[in-house]
C-alpha cells in the first residue's frame, strides 16, 4: 500500500513538474515549445510512413507488379521522406539550438533576479544554500537537457503507439505477445534502475571524498602544503580508502545487475521479440501458408524499431525523474518569498542631511543557533558622527553592521532612522543610504573603473573615480597602469589583466566607499592587509570622511577607533562598555586593557 | 656545480614544442600506454564487445531473416528452418551474456580502476612541479584542464578505438554479404562516399568554428553564473549596484552567443541536409530501384535476397558514416590526449639532483649570497640580497605591500630558485639537498593558508594522524589558544573541519582558522619557524599571544617573521626593511630608530597613534 502510494507519488511528481517545466519553456521561449512538439510529431510520421512503405513495396514486388508502378511508389515515398527529413533536420540543427539559448537567457535572468532578492540568512544555512541556491547555478544546462528529454519522451510515446498499432493491424494474435513484452520490459528496466539507484546511493559518499581530494589538488592554496608537509600522503591514502570502498560496493552489485541485464536483453529483445516471432512466421508461412510475406517483413522491422524505442523511452523516464527532482528545487527557489522586502506603502529616505540612526534594545539570533549573537544592544549615531565598534574575534561586530544595513531583520527591539522603524522604508532606497566595505569584499573581472563605481549608471565621472582611487592611496599604482582606470582586473578574461596584491585590492575596495554616494559609511576591518604607510593614510582618510558623513568603523586596530565620537565594546554580543576613548581609558575596564595590550610595546619605548 | 646562472624554462615553452612535434596519433599512443599500464584487458575486451554487438545483429536481422524468407520461397522444410533459428539463438545467448557482463560489471569496476591510476599519475606529477609554475595563470589553466582529462581520457580513448574496430569488422562482414548476393549494388554505396566524407569534414570544421567563437562568451556566462549564486558575493549583490553591471554584461554576452549560433547553425543545417540526401537518398533509392529491377524485370534475385541486400545496405550506410565520425573522433581525442601528455611531460624547474644529500634538521646557519630573483627575467623582485642568520636569531622582515617580503621566504624554502646568487644552509647550497626533506625543516604559517576537510588533529599534524600524537596536538592547540573551543566540540580534536565531507563538521571563524594554523607551526617543533603575517585577522589579545609564543619564549629557535605590526620589532634580534627589492635598512630596533630612516618613520607612524595625548612628541625628535 505504502509502496504503491510512493510509486504514484513519484509519477505524480514527474507529471506535475514536467507540466511546470513546459510552462516555463512556453513562457521564456514559445518558439522552442512549438518546435519541440512539431519535432515529436514529425518523428512519429517518419517511423509510421517507413513501415507502411516497406509493406507496400514488398507487396508490390511479390505480387509481380510492373516496374513502372514500383518506381512511382518509390518516388512518392521519396518525396514524403525528403519533406519530413527537411523538417526534422532544420529543427535539430537550427531552431532547437537557437531557441534553447533564448530560453536559457530568459530563465537565467529571471533566476538571477530571484537570487539577488533571497534573504541573506538562506546563504548561512549550508544545506539550504547547497540545495536551493547553488543548485540553480547550472540551470541553463539542466533546463536544456530537461526540454530535450521532454520532447524525446513525447516523440517516443507517439512512435511506440504507432508501431504497436501497426503490428496489431497486421496480426491481432501478435498483440498479446507485444503487450506482454512491452510490460515485462518496463518492469525489468525499472527494477534494474532501482538496483542502480541503490548502489549509487552507497557509492555517493565515497565519491564525495574522491572528488574532495581531486579538488584539493586543483587548488592553488594547498599547493604550498603539498610541498612543505606530508599532507600529500594523507590525501592519497584517503583517496585509496575511498576507492577500495567503491570497488567493494561495485563487487556486491554489478554481478546481479549484469545477470538481470542479460535476462532482459536476451529474453525480451531476442528470445521473445525475435526468435519466437521468426518461428511463428516460419510456421504460418511454410506449414499453414496463411500469411502475406510483406506482413512478416513489416512485423520484423516493427519489432526492431519497437525494441530500440522502448529502450530509449525507458532511458527518458529516468531522465524525466532526474529532471523532476531538479525542477522541484528550482520551483522552491522560484516560489521563495523573501521576508526582508519593501512594504507596499514603503517610504522614501528623507532628503534631510541630518540622519539619526538608532539601535534600541536589539537582540538577534542567527537561524539555527541557540545563542543570540547580539543581546539588547542600544546606541545612537548622530549626523556626521563616528561610531567605532570594537571587541574580540566573534563578539558580533559584523553582525551588528549587517543588521544596520538590513541584510537581516532584528528579532527583538528595533532599529530607527530619524525615529521611524527602518522596515517602513523602501528597501533599495534604504540600503543605498550606505557606502560600505566589508572584510570579505570581492573584486570583479571588470574594469578598474567599474570595480570602483559598482554601478551601471554614469553618475560618477572618470575624474571622480581617479580621485577616489588616489584618496584610497592607490594613486601610485594607478600611475603605472597603461590603461589607467580602464585596466581589466584579473586575468580571467584578459591576458594583460591586472593582478593585484592583497593590500592593493583592499585599497580598491576602499576607493568604492570614497566614490560612493551613500550618506553613512561603513568600514569593516579596513586596514587588515595594509602596510603601516597605507594604514596611516587610510586612517587619516576615514577621519576626513567623518567631517562630511556619519561613519561606522569596525577595527582591531584601536589606533583607528581612538578618534571616534563614540566607541562601543562588544563582548559575547553585549555592549559591555561605551563612551569616548578618554572616558573608557579612565574607566580602566576591558577596553582600556585591550588598548594597553596593543599600545604597550610602542609606549614602552617612547 | 655552478648555480650562479639559471636558465628559465617555462612550462609553456616546452608545451609549444610538444604540440608542434607530436601528432594526434603520438598523443593517443601515449595515453594508450597508460591505459595498458592501468588495465591490460580493457581494450581487447572492449573491441570484442563492439565486434560481438555488430556481428550478432547482422547475423540475426540480415542473414537469418533473409534466409527464412528465401526458404519459404524455396519451399524448404520447416524443421530445417527451426534448427537454424535455434542455432542462431544459442550463439546470440552466448554473445549477450558476454556483452551484459562487460557492460554492467567489468566496465563499472574498470573505469574506476583506470581513473584512479590516471589521477594518481597526475597528482604525483603535479606535486613534483614548482610552485612558481603553479602561479603562472597559463600553466595553471593547463593543469586544471589536464586534471579534467585525466579522470576519463583513457577510458574514452579505449571506447573510441573499440567502437571504430567494431564498426570496421561489421562493415566488412556486411560488404561480404552484399558482394556474395549482387556485387553491382556496391556502386551505390561507393558513389556518395567521397562527397559524404568531405561534407562531414566541412560540417565538423563549422561546428569547431562556432565552438571557438563562443568560447569567450561561454566563459563569461560561466563566470557570471558563478558570481550570481556564490555566497561570497551575496552581500555586495544586495548592497551595491554591481548586480545591474553584471546583468547588463550577461545580456550582451547571451546576445552574442545567440547571434553566433544563428549564423553557424544555418550553415550546419544546410550541410546536414546535403549529407542526409547523399547518404540516405542516393544509396537507398538507387539500390531499391536497381534491385526491384533485377527481381521484377530480370527475375534474377529472390525476394529474400532483396531484403538481405536492403537490410545490409541500410545497416552499412550508418555504420560507414559512424566509421568516418570515429576517425574524426580519434583525431579530436588526440588533441585532448595531447593536453594530458603536455602536462605529464612538463619538467619541474628544480632539476633533480642525483647526488642530493639529506639536510640536518639542526640548523646552524643560513646565508644569502648575492641573491636576485625575477619572475619573468625582466623585472627583479629581489636584488642582490646578502644576509647571514645564525642559529637562534629572530628576524623581523618589514616593508610596504609588494616590496618582496614573501618572495624572500619562498626563496629560502626552495619554493622558488634564485635567478642569481645562492642560498646556503649549514654552509651548503640548498640545491644540494634533497628537495622535500629540506623543505620539511621549516615550520610555516603563511598568509594564504588552507584548512583540509579532515579532523582537527590531522590539520595540525599535516601528516598521518595517529592516536599517540594526540597529547602533542592538544599541547600545540593549547599554546595557540584554541583548545578551549575545541574541547567544547563533541568529538574534540577528532572533529572534522568544514562541512565539505562531514555534515557535522566544525566551521571555524577567521580568527580560529588562523589559530589552528599557528598550532600547526607549533606542533612541527622545527628549529626554524617562518611566519608570514600571522596576525592580520586576529584581535589584539590573540596577536600579543602569538608574539609571546613565537618571539619571546623560543630562545632556541630561529624565527623569520613578516609583519606590518612593528610592535613585534623589539623582541627580535634583527629587523630587515625590504623596499623595492633591496634590503634598505637592517639592524636592531634601537639602531634603526637612531638611524632615523624609513623604518623609524614607519614605526613612529604606528606609535604616534597610540601615544596618549600630552605624552607624545617627547623624546622622539
Amino acid at each position: 500500500m505504502d509502496k504503491t502510494n510512493k510509486k504514484n507519488g513519484k509519477s505524480v511528481k514527474i507529471l506535475k513538474n514536467s507540466i511546470y517545466l513546459m510552462r516555463l519553456i512556453y513562457r521564456f521561449s514559445p518558439m522552442l515549445f512549438a518546435f519541440t512538439i512539431i519535432a515529436a510529431i514529425a518523428e512519429f510520421c517518419f517511423t509510421f510512413f517507413n513501415l507502411l512503405f516497406t509493406k507496400r513495396l514488398v507487396q508490390e514486388i511479390t505480387d509481380g507488379n510492373e516496374f513502372a508502378v514500383i518506381c512511382v511508389t518509390i518516388a512518392v515515398w521519396c518525396i514524403a521522406y525528403l519533406l519530413l527529413r527537411f523538417l526534422i533536420i532544420s529543427i535539430d540543427n537550427y531552431f532547437r539550438p537557437v531557441y534553447t539559448k533564448v530560453l536559457i537567457k530568459g530563465l537565467e535572468k529571471y533566476l538571477y533576479d530571484k537570487a539577488a532578492k533571497v534573504d541573506l540568512e538562506c546563504y548561512d544555512n549550508s544545506e539550504y544554500y547547497n540545495e536551493f541556491i547553488w543548485a540553480t547555478n547550472n540551470s541553463g544546462e539542466m533546463v536544456t537537457g530537461a526540454c530535450n528529454s521532454l520532447g524525446a519522451f513525447l516523440g517516443y510515446v507517439l512512435q511506440i503507439s504507432g508501431v504497436i498499432s501497426m503490428v496489431v493491424l497486421i496480426d491481432p494474435s501478435l498483440s498479446a505477445l507485444t503487450f506482454v513484452s512491452v510490460a515485462l520490459n518496463i518492469v525489468v528496466a525499472s527494477s534494474l534502475e532501482k538496483k542502480k539507484v541503490e548502489y549509487r546511493k552507497e557509492i555517493v559518499g565515497k565519491e564525495k571524498v574522491e572528488r574532495y581530494v581531486e579538488r584539493v589538488f586543483y587548488l592553488q592554496d594547498s599547493a604550498k602544503d603539498l610541498r612543505l608537509t606530508n599532507i600529500k600522503g594523507v590525501l592519497l591514502e584517503t583517496y585509496e580508502k575511498a576507492y577500495q570502498g567503491v570497488q567493494t560496493i561495485l563487487k556486491k552489485y554489478v554481478g546481479k545487475i549484469a545477470f538481470v541485464s542479460f535476462l532482459s536483453t536476451f529474453g525480451f529483445r531476442y528470445a521473445l521479440n525475435t526468435f519466437v516471432i521468426y518461428g511463428y512466421f516460419a510456421y504460418k508461412l511454410i506449414v499453414k501458408q496463411s500469411i502475406d510475406l510483406s506482413d512478416f517483413v513489416v512485423v520484423n522491422k516493427a519489432m526492431v524499431d519497437l525494441y530500440l524505442l522502448l529502450n530509449r523511452w525507458s532511458g527518458q523516464i529516468n531522465a524525466l525523474y532526474r529532471n523532476a527532482v531538479y525542477v522541484d528545487t528550482m520551483k522552491k527557489f522560484i516560489n521563495y518569498e523573501p521576508h526582508i522586502k519593501s512594504e507596499a506603502d514603503a517610504k522614501r529616505i528623507p532628503d534631510a542631511e541630518e540622519l539619526i540612526l538608532e539601535f534600541r534594545n536589539v537582540t538577534f539570533t542567527y537561524p539555527g543557533n541557540d545563542q543570540p549573537t547580539l543581546r539588547n544592544v542600544s546606541f545612537k549615531i548622530n549626523p556626521r558622527n563616528t561610531l567605532a565598534v570594537v571587541g574580540y574575534n566573534g563578539a558580533g561586530k559584523t553582525t551588528l553592521v549587517k543588521l544596520m544595513m538590513r541584510l537581516y531583520d532584528v528579532d527583538q527591539g528595533e532599529i530607527l532612522l530619524n525615529g521611524r522603524n527602518i522596515k517602513e522604508f523602501d528597501l533599495e532606497d534604504y540600503r543605498a543610504m550606505f557606502s560600505s566595505v566589508f572584510q570579505d569584499f570581492n573584486l570583479y573581472a571588470l574594469s578598474l573603473a567599474e570595480n570602483v563605481k559598482m554601478n551601471d549608471n554614469d553618475v560618477l565621472t572618470d575624474d571622480e573615480i581617479v580621485s577616489a582611487l588616489k584618496h584610497a592611496d592607490f594613486g601610485g599604482k594607478l600611475s603605472t597602469l597603461k590603461d589607467g582606470i580602464n585596466s581589466q582586473i584579473t586575468r580571467e578574461f584578459d591576458e594583460e589583466g591586472l593582478l593585484l596584491s592583497g593590500g592593493e585590492k583592499q585599497k580598491v575596495a576602499m576607493a568604492r566607499v570614497f566614490a560612493g554616494t551613500g550618506k553613512i559609511i561603513v568600514f569593516d576591518e579596513p586596514s587588515a592587509a595594509l602596510d603601516p604607510f597605507a594604514e596611516y593614510n587610510i586612517n587619516k582618510r576615514i577621519i576626513e570622511s567623518s567631517q562630511k558623513k556619519s561613519v561606522v568603523l569596525i577595527s582591531h586596530r584601536l589606533t583607528a577607533t581612538r578618534m571616534a565620537d563614540h566607541i562601543i565594546m562588544l563582548e559575547n554580543g553585549e555592549v559591555v562598555e561605551s563612551g569616548r576613548h578618554e572616558e573608557l581609558m579612565q574607566l580602566d575596564g576591558k577596553y582600556a586593557f585591550m588598548y594597553k595590550v596593543q599600545a604597550e610595546p610602542y609606549l614602552k619605548k617612547a | 656545480m655552478n648555480y650562479k646562472t639559471r636558465i628559465f624554462v617555462w612550462g609553456e615553452d616546452i608545451m609549444k614544442k610538444q604540440v608542434e612535434k607530436s601528432s594526434a596519433l603520438d598523443n593517443n599512443l601515449y595515453v594508450l600506454r597508460q591505459l595498458f599500464a592501468a588495465s591490460k584487458l580493457r581494450l581487447p575486451f572492449e573491441i570484442l564487445f563492439q565486434v560481438s554487438k555488430g556481428v550478432t545483429q547482422t547475423l540475426i536481422y540480415t542473414v537469418l531473416f533473409g534466409s527464412i524468407i528465401n526458404s519459404i520461397v524455396d519451399g524448404r522444410d520447416f524443421y530445417k528452418v527451426m534448427e537454424y533459428i535455434v542455432i542462431v539463438a544459442a550463439f546470440t545467448a552466448a554473445n549477450i551474456w558476454f556483452q551484459s557482463w562487460f557492460q554492467e560489471s567489468f566496465l563499472a569496476k574498470d573505469n574506476a580502476r583506470i581513473q584512479k591510476y590516471m589521477l594518481m599519475n597526475v597528482y604525483a606529477h603535479a606535486a613534483s612541479l614548482d610552485i612558481q609554475q603553479y602561479e603562472n595563470p597559463e600553466f595553471y589553466d593547463k593543469y586544471v584542464r589536464s586534471l579534467d582529462e585525466a579522470s576519463s581520457r583513457a577510458s574514452k580513448l579505449s571506447s573510441s578505438i573499440a567502437n571504430a574496430a567494431g564498426l570496421l569488422v561489421t562493415v566488412l562482414y556486411l560488404l561480404s554479404i552484399i558482394v556474395s548476393k549482387e556485387p553491382w549494388t556496391l556502386v551505390f554505396v561507393l558513389i556518395p562516399l567521397v562527397p559524404g566524407w568531405l561534407l562531414g569534414k566541412k560540417k565538423n570544421s563549422v561546428s569547431y568554428d562556432l565552438y571557438i567563437k563562443n568560447t569567450s562568451p561561454n566563459r563569461w556566462t560561466k563566470y557570471l553564473n558563478r558570481i550570481m549564486y556564490l555566497k561570497e558575493y551575496a552581500k555586495e549583490m544586495r548592497l551595491t549596484g554591481i548586480y545591474g553591471v553584471l546583468t547588463r554584461k550577461y545580456d550582451d554576452t547571451m546576445d552574442e552567443i545567440i547571434k553566433n549560433e544563428k549564423k553557424y547553425d544555418r550553415k550546419t543545417t544546410i550541410m546536414t541536409l546535403w549529407m542526409d540526401f547523399m547518404n540516405d537518398k542516393v544509396i537507398y533509392v538507387g539500390i531499391l530501384l536497381y534491385v526491384s529491377y533485377l527481381i521484377v524485370v530480370k527475375k534474377k534475385l529472390l525476394i529474400g535476397d532483396y531484403l538481405i541486400i536492403q537490410n545490409a545496405v541500410a545497416s552499412m550506410t550508418w555504420r560507414v558514416s559512424a566509421l568516418i565520425n570515429s576517425g574524426l573522433d580519434l583525431q579530436q581525442s588526440g588533441r585532448f590526449s595531447g593536453l594530458l601528455r603536455e602536462f605529464l611531460e612538463t619538467k619541474p624547474l628544480v632539476h633533480v639532483n642525483e647526488e642530493a644529500i639529506a639536510p640536518n634538521p639542526a640548523m646552524e646557519s643560513i646565508e644569502f649570497k648575492n641573491v636576485s630573483f625575477s619572475y619573468d627575467g625582466k623585472k627583479e623582485v629581489l636584488k642582490n640580497i646578502n644576509l647571514t642568520v645564525k642559529k637562534g636569531s629572530r628576524i623581523l622582515i618589514v616593508g610596504k605591500n609588494g616590496a618582496g617580503k614573501s618572495t624572500f621566504v619562498k626563496l629560502l624554502m626552495n619554493l622558488y630558485q634564485p635567478t642569481e646568487g645562492e642560498i646556503l644552509y649549514n654552509g651548503k647550497n640548498i640545491q644540494e639537498y634533497e628537495v622535500n626533506p629540506y623543505r620539511h625543516i621549516y615550520s610555516t604559517v603563511f598568509q594564504d593558508f588552507y584548512l583540509y576537510a579532515f579532523s582537527i588533529g590531522q590539520n595540525v599534524v599535516m601528516d598521518h594522524y595517529e592516536e599517540n600524537k594526540a597529547p602533542y596536538v592538544e599541547k600545540a592547540l593549547t599554546e595557540a589558544d584554541l583548545m578551549k573551543k575545541i574541547q567544547s566540540l563533541e568529538k574534540g580534536i577528532l572533529s572534522n573541519v568544514t562541512k565539505e565531507i562531514d555534515d557535522d563538521g566544525f566551521v571555524p571563524s577567521g580568527g580560529e582558522k588562523q589559530k589552528m594554523v599557528i598550532a600547526r607551526a607549533i606542533y612541527q617543533a622545527s628549529d626554524v619557524i617562518i611566519l608570514d603575517e600571522p596576525s592580520s585577522a586576529l584581535d589584539p589579545l590573540s596577536e600579543a599571544r602569538i608574539n609571546e609564543i613565537t618571539l619571546r619564549s623560543s630562545s632556541e629557535k630561529t624565527v623569520f617573521m613578516i609583519s606590518h605590526r612593528l610592535s613585534s620589532a623589539q623582541y627580535v634580534d634583527e629587523v630587515l626593511l625590504i623596499d623595492d627589492g633591496v634590503i634598505k635598512e637592517r639592524g636592531t630596533h634601537e639602531s634603526l630608530m637612531n638611524a632615523n630612516g624609513l623604518y623609524a618613520e614607519m614605526y613612529r607612524m604606528q606609535q604616534e597613534q597610540y601615544a596618549l595625548e600630552g605624552e607624545d612628541k617627547n623624546g622622539q625628535d
